[in-house]
């Protein structure tokens, strides 16, 4: 079974995936890293995505809706965000975490394949951060965005 | 010269997002077919020509790896290209596609300069 890194360079790892993937697929500017979950009493949308590898975990992903429209809005070239539904919304926000999760796993356990489940999306108002494995915090020029990995026990 | 291009992917939204990739690479496509699985895109062939094929892996009814199959099994659809756009950047999935006869392999995150490269590459005859 090949070797997972240690949590600090699964939390580089995963880091560097969010990055490239916002920057070069979803066209968010990135303004920085942030140590604190933010958007306290805001209702957010969450993106649960299951994978199957080695080892196998879910991935999750947290951001205000004003947040996630902004992306689908940068993502489907829209012309802005009254041209883009909820479902549209929805369904951006589990392609970011699909594509987030891809490739932080093909860092993560590249000597390996994964399965990636299909996203669940919801939302709700989350006013702290739960347990992770490796956590990553950006604030983005729309608002704050977290990217969580918890794997599961061996 | 324009060209008939078939995406397969089970997301309408990326969908969406490479067809305007393609279109912002500059690479010229007459005609964009789409189809939600691997068997809606045997359908569509049985009905229509198309020059390129790019795929997901993952999708639900008959997915990325059971279409390269069924294509290689078919002597009129085998010669289309496969071109796999995949979240799985993996060495063993990129061969696992290579040898069930997918053509090339983007791995997501792409730019359009990835993308339209690769379909001139594989489009325009030049294999370097």
């Amino acid at each position: 079974m090949p070797d997972i890194p240690d949590s600090a360079q699964v939390d580089a790892l995963l880091a560097s995936a969010a990055q490239d993937v916002l920057e070069t697929m979803f066209f968010a500017t990135i303004c920085g890293r942030s140590s604190e979950w933010a958007p306290q009493d805001q209702v957010c949308v969450t993106v649960k995505l299951p994978f199957h590898g080695t080892p196998s975990g879910a991935l999750q992903l947290t951001a205000p809706m004003a947040v996630i429209r902004s992306i689908a809005v940068a993502f489907l070239g829209a012309e802005d965000e009254d041209s883009v539904d909820d479902s549209q919304v929805r369904a951006v926000a589990g392609e970011l975490a699909n594509v987030v999760c891809g490739a932080a796993l093909s860092r993560i356990e590249s000597a390996t394949t994964f399965a990636l489940d299909a996203p669940e999306v919801t939302e709700s108002t989350l006013n702290e951060a739960r347990p992770a494995s490796a956590r990553v915090l950006f604030d983005l020029d729309c608002g704050p965005i977290a990217a969580e990995l918890e794997f599961e026990e061996a | 010269m324009a060209y008939r291009v078939l995406i397969v992917d089970d997301s309408p939204v990326m969908r969406s997002f490479i067809r305007r990739v393609m279109d912002v690479s500059g690479f010229e496509c007459d005609r964009c077919l789409e189809a939600g699985d691997g068997e809606e895109a045997l359908g569509l062939l049985r009905g229509e020509w198309v020059d390129i094929i790019l795929t997901d892996i993952n999708m639900p009814r008959m997915n990325g790896e059971q279409l390269l199959e069924n294509l290689s099994e078919d002597d009129c659809l085998r010669s289309i290209p496969v071109l796999v756009v995949s979240t799985d950047a993996t060495e063993t999935r990129i061969q696992s596609m290579i040898s069930l006869g997918a053509k090339g392999y983007v791995a997501k995150p792409f730019t359009p300069e990835t993308l339209g490269r690769e379909l001139t590459r594989l489009l325009g005859g030049n294999d370097a």
